[in-house]
């Protein structure tokens, strides 16, 4: 892929767009500001380039925006930042393969490595997010295989690049984690919102 | 019984996708009718449509009157957990409960969940200890329709509503076994929906009133 013409942005419009997929983006992104929230029908990754992030979360119908891989792949190239969350099993950019589960779902299967320091994930600690009230396995419970470039930030069972960024030259990111939206997850409400600010900061950023 | 043609609706989410292409699924299911698409022609031939979990209500309630039209002319809706029908389906009254999922946790927990009438056909498909991983809410009481499953706070999980859409049918429930198969995340949800699909291809015959009614409480 390679860089084009920088990304320009039509004004008026906050910088990062959360597309909603049918419901609202809920209590951690309450009090952060630089972000709109779109329902999925009003928006085609045609649109993606009025912004300078986009979050497409794990509820969100892949695809329908798979059908504009090409052109999420051109707004990257041209600086555009993505978040996708889920297991993401289309192919949301040429050449993405689809989640391939963990064989065994046990605790010890499931546990998460930090390889790679990174701005957003750095918001929720691996041992903050593995379980819902107790309950194991709500970070992932597999991996999206990199594309090619990818920089790999964690592991699950050891071996499984669960989160990845791949970049662009210049400020073109995507941040892909294979599981649940980490919002969503652990129990601490004051660390989701953490997430859910370094998320947008990170989307709207230059970094 | 004849068997059902069925289809299901797709959201396009990955938890749809994997879930609908799952051959256990998919050999179930006379076709898959992704949401933006959904028409009358659709629908054609089809005897039971599956609004399968966490399709957003907003998109359905944009095609209610052509389900109401499908259940008009005698097919089978069934509706999955956590589409909020009470946004697009005024027809049974659904209620919002907040989810325990970690009852399990607890030695001697229960799950909530009621078997008012265990001799209902649905459980020569699906035991009833595979109903159990959670559930999102219930209908109010519906007179004519039975209570399939119910819940300790007097919602009916499962209902299966033969008289009051007749010659239509309705079959909804609070539990979402699409979402979790799809997600591979609840053991119990890929069972039940195997057992339900079974059901429903079966033509998913009905509770024969002479058959006698036995609480069972789990």
């Amino acid at each position: 892929m390679h860089a084009t013409a920088p990304l320009e942005i039509a004004a008026p419009c906050a910088p990062v767009l959360f597309v909603e997929p049918g419901r609202a983006a809920g209590r951690p992104f309450a009090d952060i500001e630089g972000f709109e929230a779109r329902d999925q029908d009003e928006v085609v990754a045609g649109d993606f380039a009025r912004w300078r992030g986009v979050i497409l979360p794990m509820h969100v119908d892949q695809r329908r925006f798979t059908a504009g891989a090409e052109t999420i792949a051109a707004w990257l190239a041209r600086g555009g930042r993505l978040y996708v969350g889920g297991n993401t099993n289309y192919p949301l950019l040429p050449g993405l393969e689809p989640f391939r589960r963990v064989e065994r779902v046990t605790p010890a299967h499931l546990g998460i490595t930090v390889v790679d320091a990174h701005p957003v994930l750095d918001a929720m600690p691996p041992a903050e997010s593995q379980a819902n009230s107790g309950v194991q396995g709500f970070y992932a419970r597999g991996h999206v295989p990199p594309l090619p470039g990818a920089r790999v930030l964690r592991l699950i069972d050891g071996r499984f690049p669960v989160d990845w960024e791949l970049a662009w030259p210049g400020r073109g990111r995507l941040l892909l984690h294979a599981g649940n939206d980490p919002w969503t997850t652990g129990d601490d409400p004051a660390l989701q919102a953490a997430f859910a600010r370094a998320l947008v900061n990170w989307l709207a950023g230059d970094d | 019984m004849q068997p059902f043609r069925i289809g299901a609706l797709d959201a396009g989410t990955y938890y749809h996708r994997a879930a609908l292409t799952d051959p256990a699924v998919a050999s179930r299911l006379a076709r898959t009718v992704y949401v933006p698409d959904l028409d009358a022609a659709a629908l054609e031939g089809l005897d039971a449509l599956i609004v399968t979990c966490r399709t957003p209500p907003r998109r359905i309630a944009r095609v209610r009157p052509l389900l109401e039209r499908f259940v008009a002319d005698g097919g089978t809706l069934a509706i999955m957990g956590e589409t909020d029908p009470q946004e697009w389906w005024p027809h049974h009254r659904f209620r919002r409960l907040p989810v325990n999922f970690t009852w399990w946790r607890t030695p001697g927990g229960v799950s909530g969940l009621e078997f008012p009438n265990p001799t209902h056909p649905l459980f020569r498909h699906v035991p009833v200890e595979h109903c159990q991983w959670h559930y999102h809410g219930g209908f109010e009481e519906c007179a004519g329709a039975t209570t399939v499953i119910g819940s300790r706070e007097g919602l009916a999980v499962l209902i299966d509503d033969v008289d009051t859409c007749a010659p239509g049918r309705v079959i909804a429930t609070g539990l979402d076994p699409f979402y979790h198969h799809g997600a591979g995340f609840m053991p119990n949800a890929t069972r039940f929906l195997q057992g339900l699909l079974a059901w429903l291809t079966d033509g998913a015959p009905r509770q024969h009133p002479s058959e006698p009614v036995r609480a069972r409480r789990l």
